[in-house]
């Protein structure tokens, strides 16, 4: 099953796929559109669906790491900390040695034992579960099945304003659907009362006003190259309005035939420009063109370390290293998430713990710095080790520990023990 | 660190500022809806929706302008620094038919001259020139798109708030926010920010359909002429693509079999031939000067979302504007037709890419994409305030009451539109790589040779050398070059290339004699690391070379830098 994933994402990787993954969903449109016009609202708006579905897969299977792990983001810590908190979950450690635990959804998920394959995909499992709420949410606000299933298709493919569409802002904060789905749950029960209904009927139009003008100053004080909250408000007036501009669009065409064409005109329209049908992570978010690389050469160390290092152990790594190794590792660390390793910057001015790995890569470990760090086990990455030939000098007052080398792999990854002389 | 209008910049929070604009703009937007929904008249409503896509596109041009320390484009755009040369070529003096390659004959030569005039022919206020153009052409587009409608669109009582929407759409709707990570990027920023030049053809190009609305007698069809050979100097792919537009207008009027077919056909054949013989110098030029003939493989057009990209990237405004289009033509206006045969034609030209592809010749997409965007953004705010008038008029007459009519549809159109203003959503820092790239800058190993340039050479200096360097010798030493790999090659590019070999790898003392006289050459800059250089040059050897005198050797950390005097032939014995 891996196997087959792992084919597929790599046939999707390929620049000609994202054309044709667009052709089959503008086929789905097309189908919905005709499906429309042949007065089956049903099925159009479960193929309008289909190709978010397809468009959310296409994407979302491409993710091999956590999206943002490689960046020294704040997604790169909440993965970091999920992984330490999946491996001792009643520890709460932070994942930096000597902090605690931070709070995040991911952590949260992982100390509860959700597995962590499904930890780190929850981007893309946000991704399509609001794909699935905004696809359900107009049969319950909309008593008409037709105008529900306009507005689902409307706000599936992202809703009535072009380049809004908020699932990218879920891939980037997954932790947002949450969120969502108190809203979503919280709104369906409000207009089980009759009262809010009807004065939510009446107020549909000055209360879509406001969103719209609430949305704009969200995204205009927010900024960005994609949209964020201000496309899931989008939505939302996309959705309260179907109803009305379905009314609107019968009330100025002469024949039921028509208004159904300019329906169905409507919903091409929406589905193929607001957002979805257009969405290109690869060029829009930063971290997605690394996420798509599974890193193989750093997975083979980082499992030996998951299974053969006890998970009380810190891991001594370059700043570079740390969160792949609290996330996929599960072990805690030395020094805060860094893009870059920042080697020569550590060797320039040495802290403590800074001391403890310039020494490590010498190898010469301070034995008083590696028990105060609870750290045994050291990740050097290629090129890293700058090994000397001698312990220092002042060795004997200052006992050394020495390295044991217990991996090595071609890509020049290490794993060594500290062990004393 | 100051912009290019003398505000320090240094220390700027950058975020903070463009949020601060984007928040000015959509705050003024809210204003002007209230105060349409208080029950604005036709004229009053035409004014605020003019008044926001003024403020609208002031804001953003100065948002992105300010924090930039060189003009936008610079840094990064070889087509901006083509145009800085070009102006700075006119600004000293030199014929305006020639590129910054000396005597190369120009195709884009009226930019440069209108550059000149406005920068005082001074080639140092050139990039401050640069800067405010977008902002001028810009209004002019505005007021040029409302002008025209105002005359000779359809008849109605709410004409004016009508041509402010069709002025806002075809401004600040040319662009939809997921745009910057399309193929053709941001069409507002790259059509009015990086070629204002391009917006020039698009200001003209509504008062030429005008112009030929207007057009009953030989004289009046001779000023439609007139007029449209005006967009070719500006721009001729708009020229182009507006007849083809005519094309369309009169196939559709004898698809139509309407009365007046043959009018049409008279007047758009004579206004085209008019200008084809007014333009035909320049056209010459052209010929003469843009490589035509050279194709370019441009792979899977055929079979891509390509096709729908310009029409359905901006969703129901595309379908919007298909309603503003067909009302547009069916409102009974000679412009109106005019207008929305451009906006037919524009989509279907876009359609003609592809096959055009095949034969490899789909070149120039981007400008024809700028076009559909344009007349699609244009009959998307006239679409959109007809729909809703049509749409209150149709809720009146239900609830068979007064009331609601032009300032609730503009309020209400403004609202609708309010998050598709470019202005609302720009956010150059995430979106626009010309920004970043102005934000920075300019390397020291061109910002310093090119002081030295400016400080110790004379004008009529020409360069020969490094080819890739040569652009930047136009755009920011202010001197003209034998050769630039930023522009099309002359027609005696082999000769060129045959007096560069002497002058570089110490040729014969004719082809020596023909760099000073023929080609005016004074100075040879080279660099450590010259792209796709005919021979492979050592810079010491170079130096040693006895027709040759160093006048500037600098090594940066990134490239080496040399500026060698050619010696007179006196100064060499006569020898070379």
């Amino acid at each position: 099953m891996t196997d087959a994933v792992e084919t597929i994402r790599v046939l999707l990787l390929s620049p000609d796929a994202v054309v044709w993954m667009r052709l089959v969903v503008f086929a789905c449109i097309l189908g919905a559109v005709t499906a429309w016009v042949r007065k089956r609202p049903g099925p159009s708006a479960v193929l309008v669906a289909i190709g978010a579905v397809v468009t959310g897969g296409f994407w979302g299977i491409q993710v091999a790491t956590p999206l943002g792990l490689a960046a020294a983001g704040s997604a790169s810590r909440e993965w970091a900390q999920a992984g330490v908190a999946a491996a001792a979950p009643m520890r709460g450690d932070g994942f930096v040695f000597g902090t605690s635990l931070e709070a995040s959804l991911p952590a949260s998920l992982a100390a509860r034992g959700v597995s962590l394959d499904v930890v780190f995909n929850l981007p893309q499992i946000a991704v399509m579960t609001l794909i699935l709420v905004v696809a359900i949410l107009p049969w319950f606000l909309l008593s008409s099945r037709t105008s529900a299933a306009f507005a689902s298709a409307i706000a599936i493919g992202g809703g009535l304003w072009p380049g809004t569409s908020p699932y990218p802002i879920l891939l980037a904060r997954p932790g947002l659907l949450f969120i969502l789905l108190f809203v979503f749950a919280v709104s369906v029960w409000l207009l089980r009362i009759r009262k809010i209904r009807t004065a939510l009927a009446k107020r549909r139009f000055p209360l879509g006003l406001a969103l719209v003008g609430s949305a704009t100053l969200i995204r205009a004080a927010t900024g960005g190259p994609e949209s964020g909250i201000e496309g899931i408000l989008l939505i939302a007036v996309s959705i309260l309005v179907a109803s009305p501009l379905r009314a609107m669009i019968r009330l100025t065409q002469k024949t039921r035939a028509r208004a159904l064409r300019v329906e169905a005109a409507l919903l091409v329209c929406a589905c193929a420009g607001s957002g979805l049908f257009w969405w290109n992570p690869s060029d829009s978010n930063p971290d997605f063109e690394v996420a798509r690389d599974r890193g193989h050469a750093l997975r083979a160390p980082l499992e030996w370390i998951a299974r053969n290092v006890p998970v009380d152990e810190v891991v001594i790594a370059a700043p570079g290293y740390s969160a792949p190794v609290a996330a996929l590792a599960g072990r805690r660390v030395l020094f805060e998430p860094s893009a870059t390793s920042g080697l020569d910057r550590l060797f320039e001015q040495p802290g403590r713990r800074e001391y403890l790995l310039v020494t490590a890569l010498e190898g010469f470990p301070k034995e008083r710095l590696a028990k105060a760090f609870s750290a045994r086990f050291l990740l050097a990455g290629p090129g890293e080790l700058r090994l000397k030939q001698a312990p220092p000098e002042n060795a004997s007052d200052d006992p050394v520990l020495t390295l044991e080398p217990v991996y090595v792999d071609a890509n020049d990854f290490h794993v060594f023990r500290l062990v004393k002389k | 660190m100051t912009d290019l209008f003398g505000f320090g910049i240094e220390g700027l929070d950058l975020q903070r500022f463009l949020a601060a604009s984007r928040l000015v703009f959509v705050a003024a937007a809210l204003a002007a809806v209230a105060l349409a929904a208080r029950g604005a008249n036709a004229r009053r409503a035409g004014r605020l929706v003019l008044a926001v896509a003024l403020l609208g596109h002031a804001i953003a041009w100065f948002a992105t302008m300010h924090p930039l320390a060189n003009p936008y484009g610079a840094n990064g755009s070889m087509d901006r620094e083509n145009h800085l040369g070009w102006a700075n070529v006119v600004s000293n003096g030199f014929p305006i038919l020639r590129t910054f390659q000396v005597h190369h004959l120009h195709f884009e030569p009226l930019w440069p001259l209108l550059s000149s005039i406005a920068a005082g022919f001074n080639p140092d206020h050139i990039p401050a020139v640069f800067q405010w153009q977008p902002l001028v052409m810009g209004f002019l587009l505005l007021f040029a798109v409302r002008y025209a409608w105002l005359r000779g669109g359809t008849a109605s009582p709410s004409i004016e708030a009508e041509a402010a929407f069709a002025a806002l759409g075809a401004l600040l709707l040319l662009a939809a926010p997921g745009d910057h990570a399309g193929a053709f990027r941001n069409p507002w920023a790259l059509t009015l920010l990086l070629k204002p030049n391009h917006t020039l053809g698009l200001v003209l190009v509504p008062l030429a359909a005008l112009a030929l609305s207007r057009a009953s007698t030989w004289k009046s069809r001779l000023w439609a002429g007139f007029v449209l050979q005006l967009v070719g100097w500006a721009f001729v792919i708009h020229m182009v693509l507006f007849v083809a537009g005519l094309f369309v207008f009169v196939a559709l009027s004898w698809v139509e079999k309407r009365a007046d077919r043959m009018k049409d056909l008279v007047d758009a054949g004579s206004a085209v031939g008019a200008n084809l013989l007014i333009v035909s110098p320049y056209l010459i030029m052209l010929l003469v000067a843009y490589p035509f003939r050279q194709t370019r493989e441009v792979p899977g057009l055929l079979f891509s979302e390509r096709p729908i990209e310009p029409s359905m990237r901006i969703g129901v405004f595309f379908l919007l504007s298909l309603f503003g289009a067909w009302r547009a033509y069916r409102g009974g206006s000679r412009l109106g037709r005019l207008f929305a045969s451009q906006w037919l034609a524009s989509h279907l030209v876009w359609q003609a890419f592809p096959l055009l592809s095949l034969v490899r010749l789909a070149r120039e997409q981007d400008e024809a994409f700028y076009w559909c965007r344009f007349w699609t953004g244009l009959f998307a705010g006239l679409g959109l305030f007809q729909g809703l008038t049509l749409a209150l008029a149709a809720l009146k007459a239900r609830a068979r009451k007064a009331g609601a009519g032009v300032g609730a549809a503009t309020a209400l159109g403004l609202i609708i539109l309010l998050p598709s203003l470019v202005p609302a959503w720009w956010d150059p820092q995430a979106m626009d790589k010309y920004f970043i790239a102005a934000r920075k800058p300019l390397p020291d190993w061109i910002a310093e040779p090119m002081k030295f340039v400016r400080e110790n050479t004379t004008k009529d200096a020409v360069f020969a050398g490094d080819r890739n360097y040569a652009r930047w010798v136009a755009a920011y030493g202010q001197r003209r070059v034998l050769l630039a790999d930023s522009l099309n090659r002359p027609g005696d590019s082999k000769r060129r290339m045959a007096v560069e070999r002497a002058l570089l790898v110490d040729g014969e003392a004719a082809l020596l004699e023909e760099a000073r006289t023929r080609y005016a050459l004074r100075y040879v800059v080279y660099t450590s690391t010259p792209v796709n250089p005919e021979v492979p040059i050592d810079l010491d050897v170079l130096k040693t070379r006895p027709h040759l005198e160093t006048v500037y050797d600098h090594a940066f950390e990134d490239l080496r830098v040399v500026i060698l005097r050619i010696r007179d032939r006196e100064e060499t014995g006569g020898r070379r």
